[in-house]
């Protein structure tokens, strides 16, 4: 039998007997109503099976008896008289709760209707409607342990002198507070009394209490529940302020001082004056006890504290719900977009002001949820100074790195994207780029090499640079190396720009061992392909012994795209606007050809001009006059033939299921207004197959926009 | 050394609740079954605490709070006094008499160690 | 509780042994008073100090503050864990407990 079943046991003998005990003393009453002490028995035993019967788990029990106990306590006070119908329902209610005890033995079954019926009557004998109790304050519930830092307390707890008389050890409470959070007690023992002037069984302390707690001021309360109406008992909340504003100055010790009533403004200024600590200034100077000072210090502390927590408050928030978000939210801009069309079609004036306004709010909407992707880039720098702490050991050379920027933003899938390309990037300069001390002495360089990670905001886009006073690439070497795999033509004339992007080629490396740094099986090429697929660009400057500086161009969001709508045909497309030079009509004059390739002249520079009717294969006719968009990826120009530019477009975009992945000149799709789709064009990809042959990109190309388009 | 408790309850099952809660948490408990038991016992050896009910047979709760403040032994040891949600002006009257908290029915064992702990520690 | 005290060339030495409660500090009391009186220089013994609550440690605060209002100097020779723990819990810092003329 455990624990319970064996109270239960208990109280069912024990019931019982008062049972027992009632049928006895209300025979006593009927005889005599006016026997006071059976009266008392009569109600103790009515309030004792009510009492335990919660107690116990028996609260039909306990809820019967409470209708009489409340009828006898008046019969007890005098205010209500012995009657027969009382003695009535007492034998009743004495016979129905015995039945309720052995419930459960046997076929005995409560008279619900019966006991209803007595409950009925019971009251209807209380000349007064009952007053309905407040839930008592009863016993201190237990904290509710929770997350997060909680807020900040501060308490002031004076008890009265009696308070030891009570029963109470005020230092029981202290610890009751103590677990309830980071806290800290400070007594004002300065101002008890002399022991000969006063009574040492009379409590003379008081306490400031400083407590950092997730458990709430009613758990605090709680604490001091049994003695509040003998002490004083302040709580004061004093993170509020600062949670709101954690970038609000530390309070200062005195401004602490002067918020309690501890200290006036005279008294503050007068050792201020004085060049030296102002809690010191005040105990010496005896304007304050030390408690009271050391208090507020203490406060000072977990003000300190809480303001870090308060900076370091956060929601984390599962990715796929933000995504779920963005998601919607692109929805919304469509809809929106299509809305402020259809309003503007319809030129209906009433319809034009709230779909401005709702334009206003999705356009709010949309920075707001955007930014929530935004990260500091700093985070990831971090990772790196290890990194060439740890590889320039391993090399024998000697390398700093510096960082700037580390608070640019950009969209945390960009940053998490970043990681590893940075990785390589690095370790590649780290590996070919510094050189060794003794070198770079020779070279009348200093000893010690420099790598610089730097991060800045460059129109819609951030600007990653890694920046190293090394070798500097070696054309010659790089463009033999090309030649020698068969990477390019024996005889091809590239300029020092293409020479670098080779790098970036499948299979090519230009150190001639591999070393255990950079060796790791991932090529620059990786770096390349991560980059694109973020939308960004690689630029490659370097000068032969002086260094190398590779910038990373990257869009701030992966999930938005300011770009300029072209259609051709009956397609559209977004071109990224961070590319676009420049737009301009395709007038005959410009026309000129190069080895084969369309060319343009633009301000009398020759680019290339790749026609998107041909690389998505779309029916002709073209238009008499085409337009050209001039783009420059990674400071290569082309110029994209489409067949009228339409404006402007921000867009949010939806991803591309895998299956489209590989469709190498599509980034992304979005949908317009009037609910058409627009695919995105990937520059890179675009200028990547209109430089290679030709026809096996174009058919997949033309297979992509097919099945997308669907 | 183990501190003791003292319950006074009419209620056997009430003490035995209250024994068992006790002993189980490391306290000797002595049982009282009316308020005149429990002053009788209390005065030939003091507890550290003493938990009462409000309504027992020879001296209630609070005439049993008063006469063992009375005590030197009792004058400062914490008393609780056990009460149901219809007594509430009775928690008043225990603490004029000397009640350093109240417990209300019905309890369960957490909220009365909670209140141990919290008076006698 | 139990109080020992002496004096010698105008040192006063208190000594407590065993529980330093509420119970006993009405009786502590005039015996502690005296032996305040009895010298200049007050010295506590609290190394055998067992149980401690914080009447008992307010009863050694209000010898404190009597010696301190007499210009004396007091200080502990002594403290026992539970003293120590005592002082703790009642948020009374380490340092904070003894001192010397003229230092309040």
């Amino acid at each position: 039998m455990d624990g319970v079943d064996r109270h239960l046991e208990t109280f069912r003998q024990e019931a019982d007997e008062l049972l027992g005990e009632i049928e006895a003393v209300i025979l006593l009453i009927e005889e005599n109503p006016d026997d006071d002490d059976a009266i008392n028995r009569l109600f103790r035993a009515v309030h004792t099976l009510k009492g335990s019967g919660g107690m116990f788990g028996l609260t039909d029990i306990a809820n019967f008896s409470h209708g009489l106990e409340s009828v006898l306590d008046k019969v007890r006070g005098k205010q209500l008289a012995v009657s027969h119908e009382l003695i009535d329902l007492t034998l009743a209610y004495r016979d129905q709760v015995g039945v309720m005890l052995h419930v459960g033995e046997g076929d005995v079954a409560v008279d619900v209707a019966l006991v209803e019926d007595i409950k009925r009557r019971l009251k209807a004998l209380c000349p007064t409607p009952e007053r309905i109790e407040p839930p008592p304050p009863s016993q201190p519930a237990r904290p509710v342990s929770s997350d997060g830092p909680g807020i900040t307390y501060r308490i002031r707890f004076a008890p009265q002198p009696v308070l030891f008389g009570t029963g109470t050890d005020p230092a029981l409470l202290l610890r009751e507070l103590r677990e309830l959070g980071e806290c800290s007690v400070t007594a004002h023992f300065d101002e008890v009394p002399a022991l000969e002037l006063a009574d040492p069984e009379d409590c003379h302390l008081a306490w400031d209490i400083v407590l950092t707690t997730a458990a709430g001021l009613d758990a605090i309360r709680d604490v001091f529940v049994f003695v509040e109406d003998i002490s004083k008992i302040d709580i004061a909340d004093i993170s509020s302020d600062i949670v709101l504003d954690p970038d609000a100055p530390q309070p200062r010790l005195g401004d602490i001082l002067l918020q309690r009533g501890d200290l006036a403004t005279a008294d503050l200024h007068a050792p201020l004056s004085q060049q030296s600590r102002l809690g010191e200034l005040l105990v010496d100077s005896g304007t304050l006890s030390s408690a009271k000072v050391s208090s507020a210090l203490s406060e000072q502390q977990a003000v300190a504290k809480q303001q870090v927590a308060a900076k370091n408050d956060s929601v984390r928030v599962p990715s796929d719900k933000l995504d779920a978000l963005i998601n919607l939210l692109g929805e919304l801009v469509t809809n929106q977009a299509r809305l402020s069309q259809i309003a503007r079609n319809t030129g209906d004036m009433v319809l034009a002001a709230p779909v401005e306004e709702a334009d206003r709010l999705t356009d709010e909407l949309r920075d707001i949820v955007l930014n929530i992707r935004m990260m500091p880039i700093g985070t990831t720098f971090s990772r790196f100074k290890r990194l060439v702490r740890d590889l320039s050991g391993e090399l024998d050379k000697q390398i700093e790195l510096v960082t700037e920027g580390a608070e640019t933003e950009l969209d945390k899938t960009v940053i998490d994207r970043l990681g590893d390309p940075l990785v390589h990037l690095i370790r590649n300069s780290i590996d070919h780029g510094i050189e060794h001390p003794d070198e770079r002495t020779r070279a009348g360089k200093p000893a010690k090499g420099t790598i610089r990670l730097t991060a800045a905001h460059k129109g819609a886009c951030v600007v990653i640079s890694i920046i190293d006073d090394g070798w500097g690439l070696d054309t010659a070497a790089i463009l033999k190396k090309a030649k020698d795999k068969g990477l390019v033509a024996a005889d091809a004339d590239l300029s020092e720009k293409e020479i670098f992007s080779l790098i970036f080629l499948p299979g090519f490396s230009t150190a001639t061992t591999v070393t255990d740094v950079s060796g790791r099986g991932v090529g620059m090429d990786v770096v390349k392909r991560e980059i694109d697929s973020l939308r960004g660009t690689i630029d490659i400057h370097s000068e032969r012994g002086v260094g190398t500086r590779i910038d990373l161009s990257l869009p701030l969001t992966l999930a938005i795209i300011e770009g300029l709508l072209v259609h051709v045909a009956e397609d559209r497309y977004v071109i990224p606007l961070s590319a676009i030079e420049e737009c301009l009509e395709l007038t005959h004059d410009r026309f000129a050809t190069s080895g084969g390739r369309n060319v343009i002249q633009v301000r009398g520079v020759p680019v290339p001009l790749v026609r998107l009717r041909d690389v998505f294969s779309l029916p002709d006719p073209r238009p008499s006059l085409e337009q050209a968009v001039v783009v420059n990826v990674g400071d290569l120009r082309v110029g994209l033939a489409v067949d009228e530019v339409i404006g402007n477009h921000q867009t949010v975009i939806k991803s591309l299921g895998k299956l489209y992945r590989k469709a190498d000149c599509i980034s992304g799709a979005t949908i317009m207004g009037d609910g058409n789709v627009a695919l995105i064009l990937d520059l890179a990809g675009i200028i990547r197959s209109a430089r290679s042959d030709e026809s096996v990109v174009i058919a997949r190309n033309a297979q992509a926009r097919r099945s997308i388009m669907a | 050394m183990a501190k003791t408790i003292m319950t006074a309850d009419d209620s056997a099952s009430i003490r035995q609740l209250v024994r068992m809660a006790l002993t189980e948490a490391g306290y000797q408990v002595v049982e009282a079954v009316d308020g005149l038991d429990a002053f009788n016992k209390f005065a030939a050896a003091p507890a550290n605490m003493l938990i009462t009910d409000l309504n027992m047979p020879n001296l209630n709760g609070i005439e049993l709070i008063q006469k063992v403040r009375g005590l030197p032994s009792g004058k400062f040891i914490p008393i609780v006094l056990l009460t149901t949600e219809s007594d509430g002006t009775k928690k008043e009257a225990g603490k004029l008499a000397g009640a350093s908290g109240w417990i209300v029915k019905p309890f369960n064992k957490d909220q009365l160690l909670a209140v141990v702990k919290k008076l006698l520690g | 509780m139990k109080i020992t005290t002496s004096q010698v060339d105008g040192t006063s030495t208190i000594k407590i042994t065993g529980d330093l409660v509420i119970g006993g500090v009405a009786e502590a009391k005039p015996e502690i008073v005296a032996a305040l009186a009895a010298g200049r220089d007050i010295r506590l013994d609290l190394g055998e100090v067992d149980d401690c609550d914080t009447a008992g440690v307010q009863l050694l605060l209000m010898a404190r503050a009597s010696v301190r209002g007499q210009g004396k100097r007091l200080t502990t020779i002594a403290r026992s864990a539970s003293f120590q723990a005592a002082l703790d819990r009642i948020g009374i810092p380490a340092g904070g407990f003894d001192f010397q003329e003229g230092t309040h």
